[in-house]
């Protein structure tokens, strides 16, 4: 028999049992809100032995919370800008590249599982709606161990980040913000801005432009055109993740009331706007090759590229309903578009 | 518990050719279990007969409007034992059928004149209508989850019987918010569990009506307990599931005792419902005390709901 407690706000125990602090042996898995994210807000929580909770691996876990498919859209846009930067004989510091990869990877980290932390204590991952790395509804870690580790991470990051403020302050805190403002972009808590349909913007700068110029200047003092195509092109990767997780949560963000472009657009015009940019994405890694004037050999890039686009709007075009089983995981395939295109750019421009 | 007569012929136009013999068919044989539910509630609470008529005739309408429309969609040739509507009529009439009951509910609450009842109700029918659009969608998706059928399920079933525990309170004038949003909750775990239980009859489990045994299956539609079998499945083993045309072949798919291992994982999964089920009716009990013998009754439903139990 499962064992239910449900308890109020003001309740002593009502903390320690969200936090999962109230007990070594049991964990408790919230299982409805009432009133969430109010004063008066009351929660079920269904309590489960420690033991009987089948957690993956630690590493499983740790990925997981660090959103390691994501790691991509964050890191990849400033490892292929340096390698572009070397490619065209650019002078590199790249000790405070090193440095900036090593934030990036620890920021992203601590924004994803601290957003997972705040969307838990909220309540805004009771309300139906499957995001966040589950790590703390499978009851893997406790909010509270969430918690510890994004605040430990932040605190790495920002050690890391001291030598790159000091000598390059306003390139090290725009890219800071940046990918700060695109982990907001891209969660629950920046749901202002995705109904204001800024979400797609936001998230095109901040994982773009952004990111590109500011590790760009941080590193070589220099921000070349090829580098602004070059974010613009990232940044258009990133806007088409962030649709592809809009057009799978579809439904359910037409239920919470939330506007993003692909709910103002509705179900049948939005898979013909991501095909659409489906289509483009190998048209502007064309456009890319070409505006830069970099070798023909680069061309054959667009294979791989070609493949897994074709593959995912395959998917899409195939998929008749909202909760059909070709958007499960959609988002997932338009992170691994990002770093299939970032990872074909990397390995040309390594090639010289 | 007093047999409600749900349909009058005197309350439809007999001008209407075949209207009435329509009618006739389609409520002589249902089990009526949601206007049942309704009376249970109404006893409780206290509520007069002309509102426990309005009250189950509104969710009998409802739901038979909606079974009218389903068999002609699916092109069940069968209701209820019963040659369907749309096949001894014409589907023109079984389409205006259900309509006009739509339209008789509507009548019939505006000249009650509960204008929250009225904006429930409707509320409930757009869910309903939701619902059967986007199974309706799925069929042909083998690879359909138990999460993205229960959000359907949700919509499609739970809303009627979320209707059937709010309605009563609703006429009653007791509108307090806290109490409503528990019994949205409960009637939803209920809903749930209803559905979950009618397509395990579709794999002939519990099956002392004789339904059909895989209808859904046949019709390309993955149930939930369907989608249950289903997920650990490959491709080859959907494709050769799609196929099977008797009980018999499903567990020899399967291979030996692994049927009967899945269901009862299945049946553990909802044990868990039930009991969350109880969990909210034991908290509404003790938030409302007055109460507690409605909700010690409702307490007993899983067992003729899921378990098809007396």
């Amino acid at each position: 028999m499962s064992e239910f407690i449900t308890l109020e706000k003001g309740h002593e125990s009502f903390s320690a049992h969200l936090l999962g602090t109230f007990s070594k042996e049991k964990r408790a898995l919230p299982v409805k809100s009432f009133h969430a994210n109010t004063d008066v807000e009351r929660i079920t929580f269904r309590l489960v032995d420690k033991e009987k909770i089948q957690k993956p691996s630690t590493v499983e876990v740790v990925a997981q919370l660090f959103r390691v498919e994501l790691l991509g859209l964050t890191l990849m846009p400033l490892a292929v800008t340096l390698i572009l930067l070397w490619n065209s004989s650019v002078e590199v510091n790249w000790f405070l590249a090193g440095l900036a990869l090593l934030v990036a990877t620890f920021f992203h980290g601590a924004a994803f599982s601290y957003n997972d932390y705040i969307d838990h204590i909220k309540g805004i991952d009771r309300v139906g709606v499957h995001s966040g790395s589950r790590v703390i509804q499978e009851a893997w870690l406790t909010a509270h161990q969430v918690h510890r580790i994004s605040l430990g991470l932040m605190a790495f990051g920002g050690v890391l980040s001291l030598p790159i403020i000091y000598l390059k302050p306003l390139p090290a805190i725009g890219v800071a913000v940046g990918v700060m403002l695109g982990v907001l972009g891209y969660s629950f808590a920046g749901r202002g801005f995705r109904a204001r349909g800024l979400g797609p913007t936001l998230i095109s700068l901040c994982l773009g432009p952004l990111l590109t110029c500011g590790v760009s200047m941080a590193a070589a003092n220099v921000v070349p055109m090829s580098v602004v195509y070059l974010g613009f092109y990232f940044g258009f990767l990133a806007a088409l993740y962030l649709q592809l997780r809009h057009f799978e949560r579809i439904m359910a963000d037409d239920e919470l009331k939330i506007k993003t472009l692909i709910s103002r657009l509705g179900f049948d015009k939005s898979k013909k706007f991501i095909l659409l940019q489906l289509s483009l994405v190998n048209f502007f890694f064309g456009a890319l090759i070409y505006f830069n004037g970099w070798s023909s050999i680069y061309y054959w890039g667009l294979v791989p590229l070609a493949l897994a686009s074709a593959n995912l709007f395959s998917r899409i075009s195939r998929c008749q309903s909202p909760l059909s089983s070709s958007l499960e995981g959609l988002r997932s395939s338009g992170a691994y578009l990002h770093l299939v295109a970032s990872f074909t750019l990397f390995l040309l421009l390594l090639s010289r | 518990m007093q047999k409600l007569k749900i349909y009058e012929s005197d309350d439809f136009p007999t001008y209407l050719p075949k209207l009435n013999a329509l009618y006739d068919d389609l409520f002589s044989n249902g089990k009526g279990f949601r206007s049942k539910l309704i009376q249970r509630m109404s006893d409780h609470l206290k509520l007069d007969e002309r509102q426990v008529l309005l009250l189950a005739q509104t969710i009998e309408f409802i739901h038979n409007a909606s079974l009218l429309h389903d068999d002609l969609i699916d092109r069940s040739a069968l209701r209820r034992e019963k040659t369907a509507a749309w096949l001894k009529y014409t589907p023109e009439y079984a389409v205006l059928a259900g309509d006009y009951l739509l339209a008789r509910v509507m009548v019939n609450l505006s000249r009650y004149g509960n204008l929250q009842l009225i904006q429930y109700t409707s509320e409930m029918i757009s869910d309903l209508l939701e619902g059967e659009w986007i199974q309706d969608s799925l069929v042909g998706d083998w690879d359909v989850s138990l999460k993205q059928l229960d959000r359907v399920h949700n919509l499609k079933t739970a809303s009627l019987f979320k209707w059937c525990i709010r309605a009563p309170f609703i006429v009653k004038e007791d509108n307090d918010e806290d109490l409503h949003q528990v019994l949205d909750e409960v009637g939803c775990l209920l809903g749930l569990l209803f559905q979950r239980s009618d397509d395990l009859l579709d794999f002939n489990i519990r099956n002392d009506e004789g339904k059909a045994i895989l209808g859904d299956l046949k019709s390309g539609y993955l149930n939930s307990f369907g989608s249950f079998l289903a997920q650990d499945m490959n491709d080859q083993a959907k494709m050769s599931f799609k196929q099977c045309e008797d009980m018999d072949q499903v567990k020899r798919l399967l291979g030996s005792g692994q049927f009967e291992e899945r269901l009862k994982d299945f049946d553990e999964m909802n044990k868990n419902i039930i009991d969350l089920y109880i969990h909210h009716l034991d908290q509404l009990g003790s938030r409302r005390p007055e109460l507690q013998p409605l909700f010690a009754d409702l307490k007993k439903l899983p067992e003729p709901l899921y378990w098809r139990g007396n």
